[in-house]
């Protein structure tokens, strides 16, 4: 039996986490002076890694104020993603292939994104960002860039069906130039976040050792 | 050919015929070790124990691929799941988690997840429900939202501030093993990392007959899968199929060479002194008739024919030899001329040696064992048959003007210069049968018995064993040896025992007396249990207000929790129930615990790994009634205990009908004390060499003795019966050493079989045979020396 599976897959209505690991992830990514979506996308994809520290802000409808928390963010192309919170609290959320990986206390539990096509949903569109692929994003997303002055661009991403239009209403990912200052997660449920990422480095290059130390698992 | 004498072939053989399509078309065999498990003595234990052999647990193998990455294995192993599938004795198998669970989970939990807050409800909800409880739940549930799982938790924590949702999602999660992980929604369990299919066969993992072609057929595919990936993968297997079918295969082997050996001493040793193929075939004739009708006969009576009792039932059956070689014998050197008065002749001692060991073999039949049971009857009727094929079918294929051979010649003048000779028949009786009553002194007290049903099966391959448990210990299976039970009228009860044991058994794991646990607890617990959550709620006093205050103080907004006050306001959800989930997509997590007895009774398990401290177990579910606790190898080796307590007072039994038969047939002292006694010494005598050689006495030593006794009462009233003609005494002297040879080219090679059933069998038959036929001589010498006056010619 396994239950665990099924617990950790949830309703489509729970996977809404996603989001906002993909905002976190997103608000960290260093753009290029972007003149187009295409140059932006190849521009991602040219990065040999990404890691950044966060600082998220969580509006939770249950709460009065918002939900703060810090940690550092680490990509590895094509396919390992890990957001380690060190404030209030320390968790983890790893992506590893098509495994997910999450760590809170001493519980961990993993995730496999083939059997829970919501979730594989998100993280793919994360994935797919991040790797600059257009095409396989924009069968998720509409995408709309917006460019304002002093180089100064927004892009909206409005999820395209079921299930990520359950649970996302939009994501919208802000810079300027090569810089990504913010990503915002809106929630179908009302909830929101806002994510804003500091020490940046776009050019990040994982050895073998950081790859097993980070992701868990040996560089593919 | 007369008429008559045609008749009787043609009915033979259209019987012979019968009883061989019959046997073709409906042989199945068992080699299920609990067939000889007690059923009357602990009747629910029994129960257990089959229930257990039969169980889908017991029914399902564990299959590991081993590839460069995982992967891969997944990839393959669903190519080969999708192919295995097809096959009709195939009755699920699975690579991957079912895609329904996680909304069946959500749908069957989700609006009961109030009943399931704790399952000590009355000791703990009072200080969780109190003002400072409520802020701590609080606290908790703030920290959840901040956690990785966040998202998820707000998504609920309107209606489940107390978290009971999830914390009854992380029980199913727990018990669900952390050893499996899924990977491209396939199982993948150890390190290095294997694919993991679980393969549930229809019948039962001991049914050879389905589970040979079965094991042959995944063999076969799975080379032919890794010939498709490039012969990168690696295969493990474990399950009780495997070792019941390659304890099947060594088995047959061990039976197949040495029965060649022996085929082949034997047509040597008959060819040798009776120049005869004819005489060959015949001896073996009813011996092959009487495994014909005993093991359709014991087709008809149990539906299906235990691999032991195939193998010792033959065995027995192997004193059937016997008739026709005294048959032969007699008319060989006999003085009349027409066989069927030979035959004639014959009957009385036929009739006496085929009667008591017939009953010697029926005293086995009511053994409380099943398959000792299905032995004694298989060899009963194999015997009966046997002789009566001799009386009535051999007497008209015998060969036309016999003259004895020069070598039957000289046996007979050799046996007749040390057996009839008075003073050496006299003096070497009394030292041999001295010496056999001395070594019965100095051995008897030292007997020691290994009732290990276990230890009579071949030692598992040491390699096997280890990919076996390697596998079991990656997937995190259980061990179905040992088992507590907790009984019931109906599931409701039996979860309320449940509930205690389980609570019981927590302290044990606690204090290190066993390593898991595992039972249908996480998953349900007792409408009784549900209600007394739901009450205890109701019982805490102004929840409803004190709930959002306690939950402001830690930043919540006060209207945050709506859906949980108008839920604690309305009627108490309907409790979860066993038969909710048998029949959701949850069925195969929890039908593994539940056995439906045949009394309309339920039985559930609790599994346990690494029982570091038995006893303490023990006396914990001791405390709970009805409850139970199941050791297989240790209910095994006391049942086997009792049975051969039982079985040996069986044999006594037979023996007393023995004599009595005997002496009703000879109302004197002296033929009757012949006939009976060289066995009765002989196996005592062997069972005393044993001990004084160190071997733990087996069973399978006592069913050996069985055929000692058997056959050393047919030696003892051959010999009585022919005292009254030399020419018959000729014959019988002949016959007897001759079916002594024969036995120990048989039945005495097995003791050098690898099995140490069949070794056991071996020893104690090759002793006990020798010994037997020695003190027959010894014994007849001592009390009737001048015996039949020799004649000139022989």
């Amino acid at each position: 039996m396994h239950a665990s599976r099924t617990r950790r897959n949830g309703s489509r209505r729970r996977f809404a986490a996603f989001p906002l690991l993909l905002a976190a992830c997103v608000g960290g990514l260093a753009a290029p002076a972007a003149a187009d979506l295409a140059t932006l996308l190849r521009d991602f994809a040219a990065m040999p890694g990404f890691s950044a520290r966060f600082r998220e802000d969580k509006q939770i409808a249950l709460l009065e104020a918002p939900l703060v928390s810090e940690g550092m963010l680490y990509f590895a192309p094509p396919d390992r993603l890990a957001r380690f919170v060190e404030r209030p609290v320390t968790s983890a959320v790893i992506l590893s292939g098509r495994t997910l990986r999450i760590r809170d206390g001493k519980m961990e539990r993993s995730i496999d994104l083939v059997t829970t096509p919501a979730v594989g949903a998100l993280v793919d569109g994360l994935r797919l960002l991040l790797a600059g692929d257009r095409e396989a994003l924009a069968k998720l997303y509409d995408m709309e860039l917006r460019e304002a002055a002093q180089h100064r661009w927004t892009l909206r991403m409005l999820p395209r069906g079921a299930p990520l239009t359950d649970l996302v209403r939009e994501i919208e990912v802000s810079g300027r130039g090569r810089d990504v200052d913010r990503v915002r997660v809106k929630e179908r449920s009302g909830d929101e976040s806002s994510s804003v990422l500091s020490e940046i480095d776009a050019n990040r290059h994982f050895d073998a050792a950081e790859q097993r130390r980070l992701f868990g698992v040996p560089p593919p | 050919m007369s008429r008559r004498r045609r008749t009787r072939l043609v009915a033979f053989a259209v019987v012979t015929l019968g009883l061989a399509v019959h046997v073709a078309s409906d042989l199945s065999i068992s080699s299920r070790l609990t067939s000889f498990l007690a059923t009357q003595d602990d009747p629910e234990i029994a129960r257990i124990a089959l229930g257990l052999a039969d169980s889908e647990r017991s029914r399902t193998l564990v299959l590991g691929i081993r590839a460069p990455d995982p992967h891969r294995a997944v990839q393959a192993a669903r190519e080969w799941s999708e192919q295995l599938a097809a096959q009709p004795e195939v009755e699920s198998i699975r690579s991957g988690p079912r895609p329904e669970l996680a909304e069946a989970a959500m749908r069957l939990y989700g609006p009961r997840r109030l009943l399931f807050l704790s399952d000590r409800p009355e000791t703990t909800l009072p200080a969780r429900l109190s003002d400072a409880g409520l802020r701590s739940a609080a606290r908790t549930l703030r920290e959840a939202l901040a956690g990785p799982e966040g998202p998820l938790i707000a998504a609920e924590a309107g209606g489940d501030p107390l978290l009971a949702l999830r914390d009854q999602l992380r029980r199913l999660g727990e018990a669900a093993g952390a050893s499996l992980r899924v990977v491209d929604g396939g199982f993948v369990a150890g390190d290095p990392e294997q694919a993991i299919v679980f393969l549930t066969t229809r019948h039962s993992a001991f049914a050879s007959s389905w589970q040979a072609p079965l094991l042959a057929h995944l063999d076969a595919s799975f080379a032919a899968l890794n010939q498709r990936h490039g012969g990168v993968l690696q295969l493990s297997r474990s399950g009780a199929h495997v070792f019941a079918i390659a304890s099947e295969t060594r088995a047959r082997a061990d039976a197949a060479w040495l029965s060649s050996i022996s085929l082949v001493a034997l047509a040597a040793l008959f060819l040798w002194v009776f120049r005869s193929l004819r005489v060959l075939a015949l001896t073996f004739l009813p011996l092959l008739f009487g495994m014909l009708a005993a093991t359709s006969a014991t087709l008809l009576l149990s539906g299906g024919l235990h691999a032991l009792t195939l193998a010792f039932g033959s065995a027995l059956i192997g004193i059937c030899t016997d008739y026709p070689l005294h048959l032969v014998s007699h008319w060989i050197l006999g003085d009349e001329r027409d066989p069927r008065r030979t035959s004639r002749l014959l009957r009385t001692p036929i009739a006496l040696a085929a009667g008591t060991s017939a009953a010697g073999f029926l005293a086995i039949g009511a053994s409380e064992l099943p398959g000792l049971r299905e032995i004694g009857v298989f060899a009963a009727i194999g015997v009966a048959s046997a002789a009566a094929v001799t009386m009535i079918v051999v007497p008209d294929l015998l060969p036309r003007d016999p003259v004895p051979t020069p070598v039957q010649r000289s046996m007979i003048a050799w046996l007749r210069r040390w057996i009839a000779d008075g003073r050496i028949a006299r003096w070497g009786g009394a030292v041999v049968v001295a010496g056999t009553i001395g070594m019965c002194l100095a051995g008897l007290p030292r007997i020691r018995w290994n009732d290990d049903l276990f230890a009579l099966n071949a030692p598992l391959d040491s390699e096997q064993l280890r990919e076996a448990r390697d596998l079991q210990t990656a997937v995190g299976g259980v061990d179905l040896g040992r088992v507590a039970v907790a009984f019931g009228s109906d599931d409701e009860s039996a979860l309320r025992i449940g509930e205690s044991l389980h609570e019981r058994l927590e302290h044990a794991r606690d204090s290190d007396a066993v390593g898991e646990i595992r039972s249908v607890h996480p998953f349900l617990w007792s409408r009784h249990l549900q209600e007394r959550n739901w009450q205890a709620l109701a019982a805490a006093p102004d929840l409803a207000a004190r709930l959002p205050v306690a939950f402001a103080s830690e930043g919540f907004r006060a209207n945050a929790f709506t859906a949980f006050v108008e839920e604690l306001g309305g009627p108490a959800p309907t409790p979860l129930a066993f038969d909710a989930l048998l029949a959701s997509p949850l069925r195969d997590a929890v039908a593994p615990f539940r056995l439906a007895l045949d009394d309309d009774r339920v039985a559930l398990f609790t599994f346990l790994r690494d029982v570091r401290r038995p006893q303490e177990i023990e006396a914990a579910v001791g405390e709970v009634q009805g409850a139970l606790y199941f050791d297989q190898q240790r209910f095994a080796t006391r049942i086997n205990e009792r049975a051969r307590t039982r079985s040996m007072q069986l044999v006594a039994l037979g023996s007393v009908a023995v004599m009595a038969m005997l002496t009703l047939r000879y109302r004197r002292i002296v033929p009757t004390l012949i006939a009976a006694a060289p066995p009765g010494i002989a196996a005592a005598t062997t069972i005393a060499l044993l001990a004084l050689a160190g071997t733990p006495i087996t069973i399978l030593h006592l069913l050996g003795l069985l055929l000692v006794l058997s056959l050393g009462i047919d030696y003892g009233i051959f010999l009585v019966e022919a005292r009254a003609d030399v020419a018959e005494e000729d014959a019988t002297l002949l016959s007897v050493t001759l079916d002594c040879a024969s036995t120990i080219a048989s039945f005495g090679l097995l003791a050098a079989s690898s099995f140490p059933a069949l070794r056991a069998l071996g020893i104690a038959t090759g002793i006990g045979i020798t010994l037997s036929l020695l003190l027959a001589f010894s014994i007849r010498g001592l009390l009737d020396p001048g015996g039949v006056a020799p004649r000139e010619s022989s």
